[in-house]
């Protein structure tokens, strides 16, 4: 500086002035304790400071994926998913990441709990347990005893039916919001096997999806995630991809990941399948006999393309062509599922499925039946529905409630509500509050799946395990020990051996080790299957099933969608599933992939109807139904058949804690308790609503700002045929510079390489010190990416990031690290979305480090734009000076609502108010590897460090590693050096023009259209 | 197939009594110097109180009976925290030494009353740092071919009868790096400019030998 004064000097100075005002501040902390552990662990090699891992199975939906919990000093921080569980292979959903959430929620309750009145008074556990039991020994007829549970999987099931037995109850319930009856119902009549196939997606090369939300929440949806990339992410080598057509009335994030989206109108899909049935039977139809090929003739006749086209809207060329794209493939598959395809013609729409992949040969092929899936989707709703009858009867006495939330699950005509009032005693055995439980008699809060033990059998040869990953966070019991406690005082025999559920657990897995055909002593059977997390077998078994003709003597279904008004789709959510997810703080903020609305509902109508009602984007609707009526806010969607309106499920919450109440609407209200006849399962797809615009906005909150790319080419795609050229698209408004840039560098500006603006300095990795011998790098596969936003809930996690709240994000102040952008190109049925992660690039030239007055976010030797918080002073120049808009700042100490503090990542400082923080690809892991490497005397070395979101990516869409070293699978994925250039031919930067060099390179997403296919 | 932790079915009971430390201890007791095991209560008076909830002589520890600090600061070698001894560890000896003075029934009150010992922190290091002790116990470098002493950063604990900060800069980061750049290839690696000749190499940040070369002015080596 001219003035003889030094940078530091300067700070000096303006700290010496500060220090006349503020004289303590930063003197000393107050003095800490150092309290002692009483007795150290001896059960485990204990070691403070180092993680202890236990493996577990996540117990968030029925998939039941394997887990790896990480403890430190006994409190689980970090969930992961198991690389050697078959299912899930190391990836975790969002919600597998949220559920340390589950865990720590601020609405569990803490201990037993007695209704007075209105109010709540906590009574000692054994007081509660013992008034449980003298309510079951008063019953006059102990099947006036009725278990209503969300979880009867593996033992658990075979327990509650042996508890209910013991004390003489009716037979237990399971409650599954989103059941899959439809499909073995289905099964059963086209098959004579009422179970759920394994749907090989991985092996199709052409998938055709009736509706199924198959990459959010239907079925295992880490596992088809995976499978999906793998049929549909392109191969670089062989430049071939499969081709996924979405048919259905709404996209949601599976549509999204479609090729091609088919507009149908709502509840058409079965006509659709049977017309696709009948062409393709005239065109290949190889796998089935003459004489049963007459007979499927003769059903399909009358599913001409004309009435197909009338039935549901799709032009009947393209329904020809989807036809012969279906017939022509190698490999196809035909799906079907979910809420939109569960009408009160569910099981009929998944019959004519079956005909269709049958005609198609896919049977034995992608549609397994050998090794079926058992994941367990609870009791029909009919039965949920007689039971409700029983209570209004007053045949129900005593209802115990588990894991379940009918009170909100289920529509408010099925009476629920009433019925449950004319119950004596309800008894909830809830973790948390909800709605049911705040109308429960007696309260006795059990444990989350992370505190207890169970099993689950979600496959053949998948016997999974759950063992506790921590000490219960409150001292309560787990619902089982609860059980047994109260069968013993009810003067039950038949549990004297079984003095905990953790010994039931172990005489059932006896069993296991029988059908494993594992001879080891049982002890170390058991230990062995705890630390992998389970008994994990390939099962091989023919697949072969024969079509039962019987089928297609089923009557036609009703299927009508009576009124006036649009189609009402409840959709499952991704974050919250049926509603599970909504207390969960991270769910909550984390924004929906697609609509990226935070903390609410919103209903997806179509501009052209929203034109005609005279509704705007945003705009507050009041929808109507015969039923009831929500009151919401408008959402302008391309993604939804024009005749319909989405409302996802599960908000609306109101006696659910405050992360969860009055978060949105519930759309169950709007609907009426009708179910499938066939299969019992519930119909959500049977009303039409009224639409009516309210004359203010609704508080909608997105974090998408504009949902145009306005040229900037920030998700950037490009077509098969380009890829098999090698020809790379224009890119973004920085195109023009690029290929002005190359052409005076005497290059061609056709070519694939984006030359940039030449630098008055040499490059970072020409400069010694730096990137040598690492630089931090990572690889993002637009094309495998999904958007399904485990990455963002783990990057939660693993970073302490905190939940600001609706209103905060609203003002642009949310704090994920790692985002998924969403961008939407063209407009009506053929627009597309796009879908891309986006956190710090970790610029080898960026902007946010020249401008920092305090050096606190600096260059690093090893490539990281690194940020070191107590050093920051909170300009917010960086973030002004950041392209990419990743870096957030503190406007405030964030609150850690108790007890979710215990989550906290003790390698990660808790940033304050006032400093800007970042992504550094997980720092603290990559120093825990240079820790480990140092002491064995080596280098990192290459897959050894995993940030959190390359960890549970399903897809496996991000790689990270040392760029520096060319044989790293990141490097090989980026292609950087100079000789790689010609064959980089998906390969850019985002913003790449502005010449800041990121570390992160993108691979453009490849479409694959009719044409090219053909 | 990765090995991964596992609960054993059922936690809590009593603990177990230390034994086997004890019998260590014992061993180790015998062949020390007596001096320490015969601390009458006069001279225990003549310690001065401190802040602590027991008046600790590391002195008497270290010094007199020449317990090495690693055996209760057990984790010092393996982890990020040298380890504040467990009250099962003390107990481990002192159910059988020195039982009768009175600093030590207070010892054997939160025993019996299952509470660990509330000390006071003195040795300090801020929550955004970093400081893996077990790469400093087991550095191997020209200046510490045998590892850091604890003396080096902690000062002369072992012959302090109330544990006191022996610099009053410690846990400051111009105190971490005055050491931090007397490591040899710190301070080079740091002064190095592309121009002068031969720096190149030494700015590498791996030795010829494939072993990381310190990068110990970096702040993310220290700073989380």
């Amino acid at each position: 500086m001219g003035n003889d004064i030094q940078r530091r000097d300067f700070f000096k100075v303006l700290a010496a002035t500060g220090a006349a005002t503020a004289a303590v501040a930063g003197c000393a902390d107050p003095p800490e304790k150092l309290i002692p552990y009483l007795v150290p662990p001896t059960n485990i090699e204990f070691v403070p400071g180092h993680p202890v891992e236990y493996a577990t199975t996540c117990m968030e939906c029925p998939a039941a994926c394997g887990m790896v919990v990480k403890t430190r000093e006994g409190r689980a921080i970090k969930a992961e998913g198991n690389p050697d569980h078959p299912g899930n292979a190391g990836a975790l959903c969002v919600r597998g990441q949220a559920s340390l959430q589950t865990l720590y929620n601020p609405a569990r309750l803490a201990s037993a709990l007695v209704r007075e009145g209105t109010t709540w008074k906590a009574v000692p556990w054994t007081q509660a347990e013992t008034t449980l039991a003298e309510r079951i020994r008063g019953l006059s007829d102990r099947r006036q005893l009725v278990y209503l549970t969300g979880n009867g999987a593996g033992t658990r099931g075979r327990f509650l039916d042996a508890w209910l037995a013991a004390l003489g109850g009716a037979p237990k319930l399971v409650f599954e919001p989103l059941g899959q009856q439809n499909i073995k119902a289905a099964n059963d009549q086209s098959f004579r096997r009422p179970e759920i196939p394994q749907y090989r997606i991985e092996q199709a090369t052409f998938l055709l999806n009736f509706g199924s939300d198959f990459l959010e929440t239907w079925l295992n949806p880490v596992r088809q995630a995976r499978a999906f990339a793998a049929m549909h992410a392109i191969d670089d080598a062989k430049r071939s991809k499969g081709r996924f057509v979405h048919v259905g009335p709404h996209v949601s994030l599976t549509g999204a990941n479609a090729d091609q989206w088919v507009a149908i109108r709502p509840g058409s899909e079965r006509i659709l399948a049977l017309a696709l049935a009948r062409e393709v039977l005239q065109r290949r139809g190889k796998s089935v006999s003459p004489p049963e090929a007459a007979r499927l003739r003769e059903y399909l006749a009358p599913y001409t393309l004309e009435s197909a086209q009338d039935a549901t809207g799709v032009a009947k060329d393209r329904i020809a062509q989807l036809a012969r794209e279906f017939a022509g493939a190698r490999s196809s598959l035909a799906l079907a599922g979910g809420t939109l395809a569960a009408s009160e013609a569910g099981t009929a729409t998944q019959v004519a499925v079956n005909l269709l992949n049958h005609v198609a040969g896919n049977l034995g092929k992608t549609v397994h039946f050998g090794e079926a899936q058992q994941i367990d989707h609870g009791a029909p709703f009919s039965e949920v529905l007689a039971l409700v009858k029983r209570m209004q009867a007053g045949a129900v006495q005593l209802l115990i409630v588990d894991g379940a939330n009918p009170l909100h699950a289920l529509p408010a005509t099925a009476g629920f509500a009433d019925a449950l009032a004319k119950v004596p005693t309800v008894v909830s055995l809830s973790p948390a509050w909800d709605e049911t439980t705040s109308k429960a008699h007696l309260v006795l809060p059990g444990l989350t799946f992370l505190e207890s033990w169970g099993d689950a059998f979600p496959q053949k040869g998948v016997n999974a395990l759950v063992q506790p990953v921590m000490a219960p966070v409150y001292p309560l019991k787990s619902v089982e020990d609860t059980l047994l406690a109260v069968a013993r005082a009810a003067g039950a025999t038949q549990f004297e051996k079984t003095a905990t559920y953790y010994d039931y657990l172990r005489a059932a897995w006896a069993g296991v080790q029988k059908e494993v055909g594992n001879r080891e002593a049982f002890d170390v059977f058991w230990r062995k299957a705890l630390q992998a997390g389970g008994v994990f077998q390939q099962v091989s078994a023919s697949g072969a099933v024969r079509l039962d003709l019987r089928v297609l003597a089923e009557p036609a279904p009703r299927g009508k969608l009576a009124g006036t008004g649009l189609v009402l789709l409840p959709t499952a959510s991704l974050r919250h599933h049926d509603g599970r997810g909504a207390r969960n703080p991270w769910l909550q903020e984390i924004p929906d992939p697609i609509s990226q609305v935070v903390w609410d509902s919103w209903a997806d109508i179509h501009p052209t109807t929203a034109k005609r009602l005279g509704i705007a984007h945003g705009q507050a609707i009041r929808v109507k139904s015969p039923y009831g009526e929500v009151e919401t806010a408008a959402y302008l969607h391309y993604g939804v058949h024009e005749d319909a309106i989405a409302i996802p499920l599960g908000q609306g919450r109101t006696d659910s804690g405050r992360d969860a109440d009055q978060r949105g609407v519930n759309v169950m209200t709007l609907l009426p308790a009708v179910h499938d006849p066939a299969s019992g399962q519930f119909a959500f797809v049977t009303t039409r609503v009224s639409v009516e615009p309210l004359p203010h906005q609704a508080f909608l909150v997105q974090t998408d700002g504009s949902p145009r790319q306005l040229g900037r080419g920030i998700i950037q795609q490009m077509s098969l045929e380009q890829v098999a050229k090698g020809e790379a698209p224009a890119a973004g408004h920085g195109g023009e510079v690029a290929a002005a840039a190359a052409g005076a560098a005497g290059q061609s500006a056709a070519g694939t390489v984006h030359a940039r603006a030449a630098s008055f300095y040499p490059p970072r990795e020409r400069t010694p010190g730096y990137h040598d011998p690492y630089r931090w790098g990572m690889s993002v596969d637009g094309d495998r990416c999904t958007g399904c936003s485990a990455c963002v809930a783990a990057c939660y996690a693993e970073n302490n990031i905190p939940v600001v709240g609706k209103e905060r994000v609203g003002l642009g102040r949310e704090m994920s690290w790692l985002r998924i952008e969403r961008f939407i190109e063209g407009r009506g049925e053929e627009y597309q979305t796009l879908l891309q992660p986006m956190f710090c690039q970790q610029c080898s030239n960026a902007g946010c480090e020249p401008v920092c007055p305090v050096y606190a976010t600096y260059h690093n030797p090893e490539g990281l734009n690194a940020q070191v918080y107590n050093r920051c002073v909170g300009t917010r120049y960086c973030s002004n000076n950041c392209a990419y808009k990743v870096r957030r700042f503190n406007w405030f100490n964030y609150e850690f609502k108790s007890p979710l503090h215990l989550q906290l990542n003790p390698d990660v400082t808790v940033r304050s108010k006032g400093v800007m923080e970042k992504c550094t690809f997980c720092v603290q892991r990559i120093q825990h590897a240079r820790l480990k490497a140092d002491g064995e005397g080596r280098p990192i070395k290459d897959g050894e460090v995993q940030p959190a979101c390359v960890q549970t990516c399903p897809t496996r869409a991000l790689t990270f590693g040392n760029l520096a070293d060319p044989a790293s699978e990141v490097s090989r994925k980026s292609m950087r050096g100079e000789e790689a250039r010609q064959k980089r031919v998906r390969q850019y930067e985002v913003l790449e023009e502005l010449a800041n060099l990121p570390a992160v390179t993108y691979q453009r997403r490849v479409r694959v259209t009719t044409e090219q296919e053909a | 197939m990765t090995d991964y932790g596992c609960a054993t079915g059922r936690s809590g009971g009593a603990p177990a009594a230390p034994l086997f430390a004890a019998a260590l201890a014992f061993a180790l007791l015998a062949w020390a110097s007596p001096a320490g095991a015969q601390m009458t209560e006069e001279q225990l008076a003549r310690i001065p109180a401190g802040p602590q909830p027991i008046k600790f002589s590391h002195q008497v520890h270290a010094t007199d009976n020449q317990i090495p600090c690693q055996y209760c600061h057990v984790y010092a070698r393996r982890s990020n925290v040298a380890g504040v001894p467990s009250v099962a560890l003390c107990m481990g000896c002192h159910q059988f030494v020195a039982t009768q003075l009175s600093e030590v029934k207070k010892l054997s009150e939160y025993w019996q009353k299952k509470e660990p010992i509330p000390w006071v922190r003195i040795h300090d290091v801020p929550d955004f740092v970093r400081f893996p002790h077990y790469r400093h116990v087991n550095a191997k470098n020209e200046t510490y071919p045998n590892g850091v002493l604890c003396q080096t950063c902690h000062g002369p604990v072992d012959t302090m009868q109330v544990v006191q900060l022996a610099d009053a800069n410690f846990g400051l980061m111009g105190w971490c790096l005055a050491c931090h750049l007397k490591i040899p290839g710190t301070l080079e690696r740091k002064r190095a400019t592309p121009e002068a000749p031969g720096s190149a190499k030494l700015m590498s940040g791996l030795r010829p030998d494939g072993r990381h070369r310190p990068n110990l002015t970096d702040c993310l080596t220290c700073h989380k």
